[in-house]
Protein backbone atom coordinates (compact mmCIF):
# COMPACT_ATOMS: atom_id res chain seq x y z
CA UNK A 1 0.00 0.00 0.00
CA UNK A 2 1.27 3.48 -0.85
CA UNK A 3 0.73 6.31 1.61
CA UNK A 4 -0.55 9.67 0.41
CA UNK A 5 1.84 12.01 -1.40
CA UNK A 6 4.44 13.67 0.79
CA UNK A 7 7.33 16.00 0.21
CA UNK A 8 10.84 15.21 1.40
CA UNK A 9 13.56 17.68 2.32
CA UNK A 10 17.06 17.46 3.71
CA UNK A 11 18.34 20.23 6.00
CA UNK A 12 22.03 21.10 5.83
CA UNK A 13 22.48 21.56 9.57
CA UNK A 14 20.58 21.99 12.83
CA UNK A 15 19.84 25.66 12.20
CA UNK A 16 18.42 24.85 8.81
CA UNK A 17 16.33 22.06 10.32
CA UNK A 18 14.83 24.30 12.99
CA UNK A 19 13.81 26.94 10.50
CA UNK A 20 12.26 24.24 8.31
CA UNK A 21 10.25 22.99 11.28
CA UNK A 22 9.04 26.51 11.86
CA UNK A 23 8.02 27.03 8.23
CA UNK A 24 5.97 23.84 7.81
CA UNK A 25 2.87 23.24 9.83
CA UNK A 26 2.57 19.51 9.20
CA UNK A 27 6.05 18.04 8.95
CA UNK A 28 7.72 15.09 10.64
CA UNK A 29 11.39 14.62 11.34
CA UNK A 30 12.84 11.32 10.18
CA UNK A 31 16.28 9.86 10.88
CA UNK A 32 16.19 6.05 10.88
CA UNK A 33 12.43 6.10 10.57
CA UNK A 34 11.97 2.56 11.81
CA UNK A 35 8.85 3.42 13.82
CA UNK A 36 7.62 6.39 11.81
CA UNK A 37 7.75 4.69 8.41
CA UNK A 38 5.35 2.00 9.54
CA UNK A 39 2.91 4.67 10.66
CA UNK A 40 3.24 6.55 7.38
CA UNK A 41 2.86 3.40 5.27
CA UNK A 42 -0.36 2.49 6.99
CA UNK A 43 -1.68 6.06 6.80
CA UNK A 44 -1.90 6.17 10.57
CA UNK A 45 -0.49 9.68 10.69
CA UNK A 46 -1.14 12.64 8.51
CA UNK A 47 1.81 14.65 7.27
CA UNK A 48 2.84 16.78 4.31
CA UNK A 49 6.59 16.87 4.62
CA UNK A 50 9.34 14.55 5.83
CA UNK A 51 12.47 16.32 7.04
CA UNK A 52 15.36 13.88 6.89
CA UNK A 53 17.96 14.68 9.54
CA UNK A 54 20.03 11.53 9.06
CA UNK A 55 22.72 13.41 7.16
CA UNK A 56 23.29 16.09 9.80
CA UNK A 57 26.74 15.22 11.09
CA UNK A 58 26.41 17.41 14.22
CA UNK A 59 23.87 14.92 15.52
CA UNK A 60 26.08 11.88 15.19
CA UNK A 61 28.71 11.74 17.93
CA UNK A 62 29.74 10.19 21.24
CA UNK A 63 31.65 12.38 23.67
CA UNK A 64 33.02 11.63 27.12
CA UNK A 65 33.19 14.87 29.10
CA UNK A 66 34.42 14.19 32.62
CA UNK A 67 31.75 12.14 34.33
CA UNK A 68 29.26 12.75 31.56
CA UNK A 69 28.73 10.72 28.43
CA UNK A 70 26.96 12.63 25.66
CA UNK A 71 25.39 10.77 22.77
CA UNK A 72 24.18 12.52 19.62
CA UNK A 73 20.56 12.08 18.59
CA UNK A 74 21.39 10.29 15.36
CA UNK A 75 23.51 7.54 16.81
CA UNK A 76 21.89 4.28 15.78
CA UNK A 77 21.16 1.52 18.24
CA UNK A 78 23.63 -0.64 16.34
CA UNK A 79 26.34 2.00 16.76
CA UNK A 80 25.52 2.28 20.46
CA UNK A 81 25.81 -1.46 21.06
CA UNK A 82 29.18 -1.51 19.27
CA UNK A 83 30.71 1.63 20.75
CA UNK A 84 33.60 0.87 23.14
CA UNK A 85 33.15 4.03 25.22
CA UNK A 86 29.46 3.34 25.75
CA UNK A 87 30.14 -0.31 26.52
CA UNK A 88 32.65 0.60 29.22
CA UNK A 89 30.92 3.66 30.72
CA UNK A 90 27.26 2.79 30.23
CA UNK A 91 27.04 -0.96 29.75
CA UNK A 92 23.32 -0.94 30.55
CA UNK A 93 22.63 1.28 27.56
CA UNK A 94 24.79 -0.80 25.20
CA UNK A 95 22.93 -3.93 26.31
CA UNK A 96 19.54 -2.26 26.04
CA UNK A 97 20.36 -1.09 22.52
CA UNK A 98 21.28 -4.64 21.52
CA UNK A 99 17.96 -5.92 22.83
CA UNK A 100 15.74 -3.63 20.76
CA UNK A 101 13.66 -5.21 17.98
CA UNK A 102 15.94 -6.98 15.50
CA UNK A 103 19.25 -6.54 13.67
CA UNK A 104 17.69 -4.77 10.69
CA UNK A 105 15.74 -2.27 12.79
CA UNK A 106 18.78 -1.53 14.98
CA UNK A 107 20.84 -0.76 11.87
CA UNK A 108 18.83 2.41 11.26
CA UNK A 109 16.84 3.19 14.42
CA UNK A 110 18.37 6.03 16.42
CA UNK A 111 18.44 6.76 20.13
CA UNK A 112 16.39 9.94 19.69
CA UNK A 113 13.84 8.17 17.50
CA UNK A 114 13.49 5.47 20.11
CA UNK A 115 12.78 7.82 22.98
CA UNK A 116 10.72 10.36 21.03
CA UNK A 117 8.30 7.82 19.63
CA UNK A 118 7.61 6.88 23.26
CA UNK A 119 5.88 3.65 22.34
CA UNK A 120 5.18 1.83 25.57
CA UNK A 121 7.33 -1.22 24.85
CA UNK A 122 10.56 0.74 24.45
CA UNK A 123 13.69 -0.69 26.03
CA UNK A 124 16.05 2.29 25.92
CA UNK A 125 14.23 4.45 28.53
CA UNK A 126 14.98 1.96 31.30
CA UNK A 127 18.72 2.32 30.72
CA UNK A 128 18.50 6.11 30.43
CA UNK A 129 16.63 6.35 33.72
CA UNK A 130 19.05 4.04 35.54
CA UNK A 131 21.99 6.10 34.29
CA UNK A 132 20.21 9.31 35.33
CA UNK A 133 20.15 10.73 31.84
CA UNK A 134 19.17 14.18 30.67
CA UNK A 135 17.52 14.77 27.32
CA UNK A 136 18.91 17.82 25.54
CA UNK A 137 16.38 19.55 23.28
CA UNK A 138 16.75 22.45 20.94
CA UNK A 139 14.30 24.80 19.21
CA UNK A 140 14.75 28.06 17.33
CA UNK A 141 14.49 30.05 20.54
CA UNK A 142 16.13 27.95 23.19
CA UNK A 143 18.10 24.93 24.26
CA UNK A 144 16.77 22.96 27.19
CA UNK A 145 17.94 19.98 29.19
CA UNK A 146 15.29 17.81 30.81
CA UNK A 147 15.69 15.03 33.31
CA UNK A 148 14.68 11.75 31.65
CA UNK A 149 12.04 11.23 34.37
CA UNK A 150 10.32 14.40 33.24
CA UNK A 151 10.72 13.70 29.54
CA UNK A 152 8.45 10.65 29.36
CA UNK A 153 4.82 11.57 29.90
CA UNK A 154 2.95 8.36 29.08
CA UNK A 155 2.94 5.53 26.58
CA UNK A 156 2.76 7.78 23.51
CA UNK A 157 3.79 11.24 24.64
CA UNK A 158 7.00 12.95 25.57
CA UNK A 159 7.97 16.51 26.36
CA UNK A 160 9.33 17.07 22.89
CA UNK A 161 6.97 19.36 21.06
CA UNK A 162 6.47 20.00 17.35
CA UNK A 163 9.04 22.68 16.67
CA UNK A 164 11.88 21.26 18.73
CA UNK A 165 14.14 18.25 18.41
CA UNK A 166 16.22 16.10 20.69
CA UNK A 167 19.81 17.06 20.01
CA UNK A 168 21.59 14.67 22.35
CA UNK A 169 21.30 12.56 25.47
CA UNK A 170 23.65 13.00 28.45
CA UNK A 171 24.30 10.13 30.85
CA UNK A 172 26.26 9.74 34.02
CA UNK A 173 29.47 7.96 33.15
CA UNK A 174 30.62 7.45 36.74
CA UNK A 175 28.53 4.45 37.73
CA UNK A 176 30.59 1.68 39.29
CA UNK A 177 28.73 -0.80 37.16
CA UNK A 178 25.49 -0.94 35.23
CA UNK A 179 23.46 -3.72 33.74
CA UNK A 180 20.28 -4.39 31.81
CA UNK A 181 17.86 -7.25 31.34
CA UNK A 182 14.80 -7.74 29.20
CA UNK A 183 12.02 -10.26 29.43
CA UNK A 184 10.21 -10.49 26.15
CA UNK A 185 7.05 -12.08 24.94
CA UNK A 186 7.32 -15.51 23.39
CA UNK A 187 7.88 -15.37 19.62
CA UNK A 188 8.27 -11.61 19.72
CA UNK A 189 10.85 -8.95 20.34
CA UNK A 190 8.33 -6.99 22.39
CA UNK A 191 9.17 -6.53 26.06
CA UNK A 192 7.14 -7.65 29.01
CA UNK A 193 9.61 -5.71 31.07
CA UNK A 194 12.89 -3.92 30.43
CA UNK A 195 14.95 -3.19 33.49
CA UNK A 196 18.31 -1.52 34.03
CA UNK A 197 20.33 -0.60 37.06
CA UNK A 198 23.43 1.46 37.81
CA UNK A 199 25.45 1.52 41.01
CA UNK A 200 26.65 4.91 42.22
CA UNK A 201 29.02 5.19 45.16
CA UNK A 202 30.25 8.29 46.95
CA UNK A 203 31.56 9.08 50.41
CA UNK A 204 28.06 10.15 51.47
CA UNK A 205 25.92 7.35 50.12
CA UNK A 206 25.76 4.38 47.84
CA UNK A 207 22.69 3.74 45.82
CA UNK A 208 21.35 1.89 42.85
CA UNK A 209 19.46 3.79 40.17
CA UNK A 210 16.84 1.52 38.65
CA UNK A 211 14.92 2.17 35.44
CA UNK A 212 11.92 0.14 34.36
CA UNK A 213 10.16 0.41 31.02
CA UNK A 214 7.54 -1.54 29.08
CA UNK A 215 6.00 -2.80 32.32
CA UNK A 216 4.02 0.34 33.05
CA UNK A 217 2.36 2.96 30.94
CA UNK A 218 5.36 5.18 31.56
CA UNK A 219 8.98 4.36 32.34
CA UNK A 220 9.77 4.74 36.04
CA UNK A 221 12.85 5.42 38.13
CA UNK A 222 13.58 4.06 41.59
CA UNK A 223 16.44 5.16 43.78
CA UNK A 224 17.45 2.31 46.06
CA UNK A 225 19.77 3.42 48.84
CA UNK A 226 22.12 0.71 50.04
CA UNK A 227 21.92 0.34 53.84
CA UNK A 228 23.86 -2.18 55.90
CA UNK A 229 25.69 -3.35 52.79
CA UNK A 230 22.70 -5.26 51.51
CA UNK A 231 20.49 -5.19 48.45
CA UNK A 232 17.00 -6.52 49.09
CA UNK A 233 15.24 -7.36 45.84
CA UNK A 234 11.94 -7.65 47.72
CA UNK A 235 12.08 -3.98 48.64
CA UNK A 236 12.66 -3.03 45.01
CA UNK A 237 9.66 -5.11 43.95
CA UNK A 238 7.45 -3.63 46.67
CA UNK A 239 8.50 -0.11 45.76
CA UNK A 240 7.62 -0.72 42.12
CA UNK A 241 4.24 -2.18 42.85
CA UNK A 242 3.24 0.33 45.51
CA UNK A 243 3.96 3.30 43.30
CA UNK A 244 2.52 2.18 40.05
CA UNK A 245 0.15 -0.75 40.39
CA UNK A 246 -2.84 1.38 39.55
CA UNK A 247 -1.57 2.32 36.11
CA UNK A 248 -0.55 -1.06 34.74
CA UNK A 249 -2.15 -1.44 31.33
CA UNK A 250 -4.60 -4.29 31.18
CA UNK A 251 -3.56 -6.31 28.16
CA UNK A 252 -3.50 -9.97 27.29
CA UNK A 253 -0.79 -10.78 29.80
CA UNK A 254 -2.37 -11.57 33.19
CA UNK A 255 -1.32 -9.30 36.01
CA UNK A 256 -0.37 -12.24 38.23
CA UNK A 257 2.00 -13.48 35.54
CA UNK A 258 3.48 -10.03 35.23
CA UNK A 259 4.07 -9.83 38.96
CA UNK A 260 5.79 -13.21 39.10
CA UNK A 261 7.82 -12.31 36.04
CA UNK A 262 9.02 -9.01 37.46
CA UNK A 263 10.18 -10.70 40.65
CA UNK A 264 12.29 -13.11 38.61
CA UNK A 265 13.64 -10.28 36.48
CA UNK A 266 14.64 -8.22 39.53
CA UNK A 267 16.31 -11.26 41.12
CA UNK A 268 18.24 -12.10 37.98
CA UNK A 269 19.36 -8.54 37.40
CA UNK A 270 20.54 -8.13 41.00
CA UNK A 271 22.25 -11.53 41.08
CA UNK A 272 23.94 -11.12 37.68
CA UNK A 273 25.19 -7.64 38.54
CA UNK A 274 26.37 -8.10 42.12
CA UNK A 275 27.16 -11.78 42.63
CA UNK A 276 30.90 -11.01 42.54
CA UNK A 277 30.55 -7.95 44.76
CA UNK A 278 32.10 -9.24 47.98
CA UNK A 279 30.84 -6.65 50.48
CA UNK A 280 27.22 -6.75 49.41
CA UNK A 281 24.62 -9.16 50.80
CA UNK A 282 21.90 -10.01 48.31
CA UNK A 283 18.36 -10.89 49.37
CA UNK A 284 16.22 -12.13 46.52
CA UNK A 285 12.48 -12.55 46.02
CA UNK A 286 13.05 -16.28 45.54
CA UNK B 1 18.83 15.56 -4.72
CA UNK B 2 16.55 17.91 -6.64
CA UNK B 3 12.82 18.36 -7.14
CA UNK B 4 11.54 17.45 -10.59
CA UNK B 5 9.71 20.31 -12.23
CA UNK B 6 6.38 18.51 -12.22
CA UNK B 7 5.13 17.13 -8.94
CA UNK B 8 7.01 16.00 -5.89
CA UNK B 9 9.35 13.49 -7.46
CA UNK B 10 12.97 13.63 -6.40
CA UNK B 11 16.06 12.87 -8.37
CA UNK B 12 18.28 10.30 -6.66
CA UNK B 13 21.49 8.49 -7.47
CA UNK B 14 21.94 5.00 -6.16
CA UNK B 15 24.29 2.08 -6.76
CA UNK B 16 22.59 -1.30 -6.78
CA UNK B 17 24.68 -4.45 -7.14
CA UNK B 18 27.48 -2.39 -8.64
CA UNK B 19 25.34 -0.60 -11.23
CA UNK B 20 24.88 3.14 -10.90
CA UNK B 21 21.35 4.51 -11.42
CA UNK B 22 19.94 8.04 -11.65
CA UNK B 23 16.20 7.98 -11.12
CA UNK B 24 13.19 10.08 -10.22
CA UNK B 25 11.17 8.70 -7.34
CA UNK B 26 8.22 9.84 -5.29
CA UNK B 27 9.17 10.40 -1.65
CA UNK B 28 6.47 7.94 -0.60
CA UNK B 29 8.02 5.13 -2.64
CA UNK B 30 9.62 2.43 -0.53
CA UNK B 31 13.04 1.06 -1.32
CA UNK B 32 11.56 -2.41 -1.82
CA UNK B 33 9.29 -1.07 -4.58
CA UNK B 34 12.18 0.75 -6.22
CA UNK B 35 14.23 -2.44 -6.26
CA UNK B 36 11.44 -4.75 -7.44
CA UNK B 37 9.27 -2.58 -9.65
CA UNK B 38 11.74 -0.10 -11.15
CA UNK B 39 14.95 -2.13 -11.21
CA UNK B 40 13.48 -5.62 -11.59
CA UNK B 41 15.35 -7.15 -8.67
CA UNK B 42 13.07 -9.98 -7.67
CA UNK B 43 15.02 -11.67 -4.87
CA UNK B 44 13.78 -8.86 -2.62
CA UNK B 45 10.44 -10.20 -1.42
CA UNK B 46 7.50 -8.45 0.18
CA UNK B 47 6.29 -10.71 2.95
CA UNK B 48 4.51 -8.47 5.39
CA UNK B 49 4.98 -4.80 4.46
CA UNK B 50 5.26 -3.93 8.14
CA UNK B 51 8.95 -4.51 8.91
CA UNK B 52 8.28 -7.80 10.62
CA UNK B 53 9.28 -10.68 8.36
CA UNK B 54 12.67 -9.69 6.92
CA UNK B 55 11.97 -11.17 3.47
CA UNK B 56 12.90 -7.78 1.97
CA UNK B 57 16.23 -7.51 3.81
CA UNK B 58 19.06 -6.00 1.76
CA UNK B 59 22.51 -4.64 2.52
CA UNK B 60 22.56 -0.83 2.42
CA UNK B 61 25.98 0.76 2.97
CA UNK B 62 27.10 -2.40 4.79
CA UNK B 63 24.06 -2.35 7.06
CA UNK B 64 21.32 -4.97 6.96
CA UNK B 65 17.99 -3.15 6.51
CA UNK B 66 14.39 -4.02 5.76
CA UNK B 67 13.77 -2.37 2.42
CA UNK B 68 10.02 -2.17 3.12
CA UNK B 69 10.84 0.16 6.01
CA UNK B 70 13.06 2.63 4.14
CA UNK B 71 11.85 5.24 1.68
CA UNK B 72 13.74 5.16 -1.61
CA UNK B 73 14.73 8.80 -1.13
CA UNK B 74 16.44 7.89 2.12
CA UNK B 75 18.64 5.50 0.15
CA UNK B 76 19.93 8.27 -2.13
CA UNK B 77 23.71 8.11 -2.63
CA UNK B 78 23.87 4.71 -0.99
CA UNK B 79 25.13 1.37 -2.19
CA UNK B 80 22.67 -1.51 -2.11
CA UNK B 81 23.50 -5.18 -2.35
CA UNK B 82 20.92 -7.89 -2.91
CA UNK B 83 21.25 -11.62 -3.43
CA UNK B 84 21.72 -11.04 -7.17
CA UNK B 85 24.80 -8.92 -6.50
CA UNK B 86 26.20 -11.21 -3.83
CA UNK B 87 25.70 -14.61 -5.41
CA UNK B 88 29.35 -14.91 -6.46
CA UNK B 89 30.75 -13.50 -3.22
CA UNK B 90 32.63 -16.27 -1.35
CA UNK B 91 30.87 -15.56 1.95
CA UNK B 92 27.46 -15.69 0.30
CA UNK B 93 28.43 -18.71 -1.80
CA UNK B 94 29.32 -20.58 1.36
CA UNK B 95 26.05 -19.46 3.04
CA UNK B 96 24.06 -20.74 0.06
CA UNK B 97 25.92 -24.07 0.16
CA UNK B 98 25.10 -24.44 3.85
CA UNK B 99 21.44 -23.70 3.19
CA UNK B 100 21.38 -26.38 0.49
CA UNK B 101 23.26 -28.95 2.60
CA UNK B 102 21.01 -28.27 5.60
CA UNK B 103 17.83 -28.28 3.50
CA UNK B 104 17.15 -24.90 5.09
CA UNK B 105 14.29 -23.85 2.89
CA UNK B 106 10.87 -25.05 1.86
CA UNK B 107 8.85 -22.59 -0.18
CA UNK B 108 11.95 -20.37 -0.42
CA UNK B 109 10.12 -17.11 0.10
CA UNK B 110 12.11 -16.07 3.17
CA UNK B 111 15.40 -17.51 1.88
CA UNK B 112 16.94 -14.39 0.27
CA UNK B 113 16.34 -12.40 3.45
CA UNK B 114 17.74 -15.22 5.58
CA UNK B 115 20.82 -15.48 3.35
CA UNK B 116 21.41 -11.74 3.47
CA UNK B 117 21.18 -11.91 7.27
CA UNK B 118 23.71 -14.72 7.38
CA UNK B 119 25.99 -12.88 4.95
CA UNK B 120 25.75 -9.73 7.10
CA UNK B 121 26.67 -11.65 10.27
CA UNK B 122 29.60 -13.34 8.55
CA UNK B 123 30.82 -10.00 7.19
CA UNK B 124 30.63 -8.38 10.64
CA UNK B 125 32.06 -11.07 12.87
CA UNK B 126 33.30 -8.62 15.50
CA UNK B 127 30.01 -6.80 15.88
CA UNK B 128 27.63 -7.06 18.81
CA UNK B 129 25.08 -8.63 16.45
CA UNK B 130 27.47 -11.51 15.74
CA UNK B 131 27.72 -12.22 19.47
CA UNK B 132 24.01 -13.01 19.73
CA UNK B 133 22.56 -16.48 19.98
CA UNK B 134 21.35 -17.69 16.60
CA UNK B 135 17.74 -17.55 17.78
CA UNK B 136 18.21 -13.87 18.61
CA UNK B 137 19.84 -13.20 15.25
CA UNK B 138 16.75 -14.61 13.59
CA UNK B 139 14.20 -12.44 15.39
CA UNK B 140 13.79 -10.13 12.41
CA UNK B 141 13.36 -12.89 9.85
CA UNK B 142 10.25 -15.01 9.76
CA UNK B 143 10.02 -18.39 8.04
CA UNK B 144 6.44 -19.55 7.86
CA UNK B 145 7.06 -23.16 6.85
CA UNK B 146 10.28 -24.82 7.99
CA UNK B 147 9.99 -24.53 11.76
CA UNK B 148 13.47 -23.00 11.67
CA UNK B 149 15.30 -26.20 12.63
CA UNK B 150 17.17 -26.52 9.36
CA UNK B 151 17.73 -22.79 9.06
CA UNK B 152 19.38 -22.83 12.47
CA UNK B 153 21.45 -25.81 11.33
CA UNK B 154 22.63 -23.82 8.32
CA UNK B 155 23.51 -20.84 10.52
CA UNK B 156 25.40 -23.14 12.91
CA UNK B 157 27.25 -24.71 10.02
CA UNK B 158 28.37 -21.27 8.87
CA UNK B 159 29.03 -19.61 12.20
CA UNK B 160 30.53 -22.50 14.14
CA UNK B 161 29.40 -23.77 17.49
CA UNK B 162 27.30 -20.90 18.69
CA UNK B 163 24.42 -21.31 21.05
CA UNK B 164 20.83 -21.15 19.92
CA UNK B 165 20.26 -24.53 18.34
CA UNK B 166 16.90 -25.15 19.92
CA UNK B 167 13.69 -24.53 18.06
CA UNK B 168 12.38 -22.12 20.65
CA UNK B 169 10.70 -19.61 18.40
Amino acid sequence: MYPKQIDYIIPKNIEDLLSMLNSYSNAKVIAGGQFLTNLIKSNMIDLDVLIDISRIKELNFVKLDGNELIIGANLTLNEISNNDTIKSKAAALAKAALSVADIQIRSLATIAGNICSAYRYRDIPSALLALEASINKISLNKEESLDAQEFFIDSLNTKCSYNEIVKSVSLRADSKRSNYIKLRELNSERSIVSMALALFESSNESYIGIGVSAFFDKPIYIKYIIDDKKVDAREIYNEMMSRYESIIIKDDIPLEYRKRAIKKVIDKLIADTFSDYKDLRLILNG
Amino acid sequence: MANEENGLRKSIKIVVNGTRYSLYVEPRMLLVHLLRDKLGIKSVHIGCDSAQCGACSVIMNNKLVKSCNVFAVQAADSEILTLEGLKDNPLMRSAIDSFIKSNAYQCGYCTPGMLNLLYYIKSNKDSADASLDINDMLIGNICRCTGYINIIKAFKRELGAQDGGSDSR
